[in-house]
């Protein structure tokens, strides 16, 4: 049987490449908050951020040639999430009841009761529709910006967006 | 912007400044991470050859609204010989419920919901947001499936019920019949041989059992430590883990020890928790008992984060192989743990 030895060089350790912690630094948050608002949890989050930030490491000296890097860290995290979700399911976990998501208390509880709504309610709605609204309200992106991003023209983004929000609505009012 | 936009706007945000980022952390992470699995190339001949399936299957509403409960045990549990690998060959891989009670899932349910079955018998259903798993045995003769054990715990918590999909797992009770229509369909059908489901292959199965006739060491390090091998990540979503700590797997024959450490940085390594068990033909870990520390490495005190992910590793029921992964498939029919980087192989 081996035994492991402490202090052993790691087997399969990416090398560092020069800037890639210094983005980390500068937008490794705000993709991991748009992550966690995408995927509606944070282990999907995690996981989604980590995959991107691979690949981003795989590729950075496009990354860093991009006019916005984060813009293009952003494109490939959205692009990840719509691919994760067509991938096997079987690794996934259940998740903890302390892992589910907490809300400020400091509306009352009736807007805490139907914040918590709403939040489950985004999460039931399809990837796309949650992208779309994500992309809208937390990055601040026009419908062409978000357009681009998804690969998808401007009237399909304005067509989710309403039918996404009519979706909300909907469970609102039942 | 309407009211609800506005509400919206508010509570995506409000839930975003939730996370915490550390950089350094993630540098590591990245760092030592495996590169991302790719998608399974025959998933996207599966979505479109679901696509001409509409209306194809139907479920039966009274499943639908059972309440989701383990059925007894059918089948002895005891230490089984090694499986023919092409026994359970027509139902093994990837499959999912494509329609049921000729309503069409949605999309987002569609996607999280899913049954997988290995050779070695070893199944698990992602239910919705609930994931369950056991072992199963499928006679190719009668078609008939029974499922042996079910799943530790079986209930679904309350906070989770609303998501789960009862559908999902009604394919999965003793008595089902499973017919392969062909290569990537199978019908479902009830002791009275009603078709109540259809299912729609996605991919091939990716866990296989793990086969204990060599002996092995396979090993995982936690974060900032130069141990050899890395944790994928998936023990860090277990519920309250505690990624700091390092797993090590030893087989020898059909013994299996695993042993949780904390990890040395500037400390002496200590024993977090020591059990062992016995595999067998078909990756199944039984017999579990817990061993005492060897005096080199200490028992450490523990906290509860690290009880709960201990509890997870000793929760493993079974051992499977993913590429180059070692997979403790564990309680509740979740994968407890992925192991990386096998050495001594």
């Amino acid at each position: 049987m081996e035994v492991m030895t402490a202090g052993r060089e790691p087997e399969g350790e990416r090398a560092r490449v020069p800037g890639f912690e210094e983005f980390l630094v500068a937008h490794g948050k705000a993709l991991l908050r748009l992550a966690y608002v995408i995927t509606g949890n944070r282990y999907d989050a995690d996981d989604l951020l980590q995959d991107t930030l691979v690949d981003l490491h795989q590729r950075w000296s496009r990354v860093e040639q991009a006019a916005a890097p984060y813009a293009y860290a952003r494109r490939a995290l959205v692009n990840r999430h719509t691919s994760n979700r067509r991938r096997r399911w079987a690794t996934e976990l259940p998740v903890a009841p302390g892992a589910l998501p907490q809300f400020p208390v400091d509306g009352g509880q009736d807007r805490v009761a139907e914040d918590e709504a709403l939040w489950r309610r985004l999460a039931t709605l399809p990837p796309r529709m949650r992208q779309v609204l994500v992309l809208r309200y937390v990055e601040d992106l026009s419908d062409a910006e978000i357009a681009d991003v998804l690969g998808i023209g401007v009237s399909a983004v304005r067509s989710s967006a309403s039918r996404a929000i009519g979706i909300l609505r909907e469970g609102e009012l039942s | 912007m309407s009211d609800i936009e506005t509400r919206l706007a508010r509570v995506l945000r409000e839930q975003a400044d939730f996370v915490d980022f550390d950089p350094h952390e993630w540098s590591r992470r990245v760092a030592s991470a495996p590169a991302p699995k790719r998608r399974f190339p025959m998933y996207a001949a599966g979505l479109a050859a679901a696509a001409a399936l509409a209306g194809a299957v139907v479920l039966s509403g009274n499943l639908l609204d059972r309440a989701p409960h383990p059925p007894a045990s059918s089948s002895a549990t005891s230490a089984t010989a090694p499986v023919d690998p092409d026994r359970f060959s027509p139902v093994v891989g990837d499959w999912r419920l494509m329609k049921i009670d000729g309503t069409t899932l949605t999309e987002s349910d569609s996607f999280a919901s899913a049954i997988t079955l290995t050779h070695s018998g070893w199944w698990q259903a992602k239910a919705g947001c609930v994931t369950f798993g056991s072992f199963f045995a499928w006679d190719p003769a009668t078609e008939k499936f029974a499922v042996e054990d079910w799943t530790t715990g079986g209930g679904v918590p309350p906070a989770m019920a609303k998501c789960y999909l009862p559908a999902i797992t009604a394919v999965l009770r003793p008595g089902t019949v499973l017919s392969p229509l062909d290569e990537d369909q199978l019908v479902a059908r009830d002791a009275s041989g009603k078709e109540f489901a259809r299912l729609m292959r996605t991919g091939a199965a990716e866990i296989v059992p793990f086969r204990g006739n060599q002996s092995s060491t396979w090993s995982i390090k936690a974060l900032g430590t130069d141990s050899p091998s890395w944790l994928t990540g998936y023990e860090a979503k277990m519920g309250n883990a505690a990624p700091w700590l390092r797993v090590r797997v030893d087989v020898v024959a059909d013994r299996i020890t695993i042993t949780t450490f904390r990890p040395a940085g500037s400390a002496p390594e200590c024993t977090v928790d020591v059990i062992s068990g016995r595999i067998d033909g078909r990756g199944r870990v039984e017999a579990v008992r817990a061993l005492d520390p060897t005096p080199e490495a200490p028992r450490c005190g523990v906290d509860d984060r690290e009880i709960a992910a201990v509890a997870a590793v000793r929760g493993v029921q079974a051992l499977g192989t993913t590429g180059g992964h070692l997979s403790l498939l564990g309680a509740h029919g979740s994968t407890a743990a992925e192991l990386a980087l096998p050495s001594g192989r």
